[in-house]
């Protein structure tokens, strides 16, 4: 699957291949720690939220909903 | 405003089709996703993971739609998810970002264990819909429903296109990889 930003696709492949290893390996089988792609994660989701920048695009928030709880 | 509603059931357990859900796109029934970032992850202490997904997609509407919008056909949603193994919940609502003054489309998903059958899956869809400030409203309203059904129908394929190759393709083998 393609980032919206070319520049991301290696950050993007390598935390998605460790979130997916996570999640069928650890979380499904009931093992919820999750330490395991934070610094993939970290790397990733600083380069997406330059790029959301240069897109000047607005996101949906779910603390913007009144309506909305989060548990 | 206008509601669409839709259930289905999947002969597969919960597990495999919160997997699939969340391994989706690409896939050749319904290309219309393009890009998909994840914005935004954490899992609380109750072991919810909860997602914020940014998706590019080419809308794929109707010509008349096109008209009237006067736009290229991509278009960014925001998708936040909920994971919850321990109760076998997975919920996603996607809302469309680019024009949203005009239009707004919510698609709220609900995938949840079958209550007496723990190898079924079931899934609760719903759309609501608010055109504001274009012409003909509710035939806008009733052409964007149309659309949904037939991007719910291809949605639904979709996961099973994405189930049947997560069961034939090695586990090593990263299942974003398209021919």
């Amino acid at each position: 699957m393609s980032s919206i930003s070319p520049a991301c696709q290696t950050l993007k492949d390598e935390y998605d291949a460790c979130f997916n290893s996570w999640f069928s390996e650890h979380y499904l089988k009931g093992d919820t720690t999750a330490d395991m792609c934070t610094n993939l994660f970290k790397k990733y989701q600083a380069c997406i939220k330059e790029a959301i920048k240069e897109h000047k695009i607005t996101l949906w928030e779910l603390e913007n909903e009144p309506t909305t709880k989060k548990n | 405003m206008k509601i669409w509603t839709s259930q289905h059931i999947f002969d597969h357990d919960w597990a495999t089709v919160a997997t699939a859900a969340l391994n989706k796109y690409p896939n050749p029934v319904s290309p219309s996703v393009i890009g998909c970032d994840v914005v935004d992850r954490t899992i609380n202490s109750s072991g919810v993971i909860h997602s914020h997904r940014l998706l590019l997609a080419n809308w794929g509407i109707a010509p008349a739609l096109n008209k009237i919008f006067n736009m290229n056909e991509l278009g960014y949603a925001s998708e936040h998810s909920t994971i919850d193994a321990r109760r076998r919940v997975m919920t996603a609502r996607t809302r469309n970002l680019t024009l949203n003054r005009f239009i707004s489309i919510e698609e709220r998903l609900e995938y949840t264990e079958h209550p007496t059958d723990s190898s079924k899956t079931l899934l609760k869809q719903e759309a609501t819909i608010n055109v504001e400030k274009v012409p003909l409203t509710s035939y806008v309203e009733t052409l964007v429903a149309k659309t949904i059904n037939t991007n719910a129908t291809k949605g639904r394929l979709a996961m099973e296109w994405v189930i049947d190759r997560m069961r034939t393709v090695p586990s090593s083998e990263p299942t974003e990889q398209l021919a």
